[in-house]
């Protein structure tokens, strides 16, 4: 399936927001996600299920003023 | 001492985390401005695991205040508070919703819209916004307990802009918390706000771009009390003529022509 991934277009073979970050290689407890500018609470990252074309964002705390 | 929300603070500086020269100088300035509320943001994950900004402020044990820098609409916006209520583990927020690039002033009506969805939702919401009033007054029958007004574009280092405004604002709602927040450059600006009486200040690149920013920090913290301590001592008028501080009567050759 083809997704945007924090901007970059990448075909995976995952169906959950869970699977995606397993593939990602990514630790969940310092991220969040939104699917298609919507948030995705960390508690159904198991069942959500991704689609084709999903425009996906990984966002961790970063410095800000 | 002050008590915003629950959090009883000694300081009244709120300081950015963002822009300095290595995390260690950032560790050292927050330490040496005494600043107890921190601002942070979210962006884009390009790592594996672990996150040493964060472990580094977790460490420290003071609040964070997380913003929605770079938003331009109310569904970004509220987007990235969800994500950053869940990563920080606050119902705090600097909500901003830009408006113009060139100046990063605010979108008064999306920041309202916002804010009412958002203060709703359970957040406290710390909103960066023009020194308006009527922006005021909607901001604060959206939900929001507190206001942020610029003193000048964000990294500008204007200082106050518009002084009238802000001295307007303020005396119009009393009591309202409310934090002069972007557009800070120098202690002295940040004193100016206080002797205006804002109950305090949000600045980060006058101290991260100084040359010496961990001095520079405790400079603004120094400045910070001082401008507030001035506001509860009560200043004096202004007046447009002269009057001599020492006694006139006694004077030496006073009148002996």
């Amino acid at each position: 399936m083809q997704l945007s991934i924090n901007g970059h277009l990448q075909n995976l073979e995952v169906k959950t927001i869970e699977e995606l970050l397993i593939n990602l290689n990514k630790k969940p407890e310092f991220l969040a996600v939104a699917v298609n500018k919507k948030f995705v609470a960390k508690n159904i990252y198991p069942e959500y299920q991704l689609s084709e074309g999903d425009h996906v964002e990984i966002v961790t705390p970063h410095p800000g003023g | 001492m002050w008590n915003l929300f629950g959090k009883s603070l000694k300081s009244r500086l709120l300081l950015g985390t963002s822009r300095y020269p290595s995390p260690e100088v950032l560790k050292n300035s927050i330490a040496f401005s005494g600043s107890e509320i921190i601002t942070v943001s979210l962006r884009r994950n390009s790592g594996g695991e672990g996150n040493p900004f964060w472990e580094m402020l977790n460490a420290l044990k003071v609040n964070v205040l997380p913003n929605t820098a770079g938003c331009h609409s109310v569904e970004e916006a509220v987007t990235t508070a969800q994500m950053a209520r869940e990563i920080f583990k606050t119902n705090w927020l600097k909500l901003e919703v830009i408006g113009d690039d060139y100046t990063l002033r605010p979108d008064p009506v999306a920041l309202v819209e916002a804010a009412e969805i958002l203060c709703k939702d359970g957040f406290e919401v710390f909103p960066y916004m023009t020194e308006d009033l009527v922006l005021a007054e909607k901001l604060l029958e959206a939900g929001c307990n507190i206001l942020m007004p610029w003193a000048s574009p964000i990294g500008s280092g204007q200082g106050i802009a518009n002084p009238f405004a802000l001295k307007t604002l303020r005396d119009k709602f009393p009591e309202v918390p409310m934090v002069v927040d972007a557009g800070i450059g120098s202690p002295s600006h940040a004193a100016f706000a206080m002797e205006l009486g804002f109950d305090g200040v949000l600045l980060n690149t006058a101290v991260a771009t100084s040359i010496d920013p961990v001095k520079m920090a405790r400079a603004f913290a120094l400045s910070i009390e001082g401008g507030r301590q001035g506001y509860l001592s009560g200043l004096m008028e202004k007046r447009d003529f002269a009057i001599p501080s020492t006694p006139v009567v006694g004077t030496p050759f006073w009148h002996n022509v």
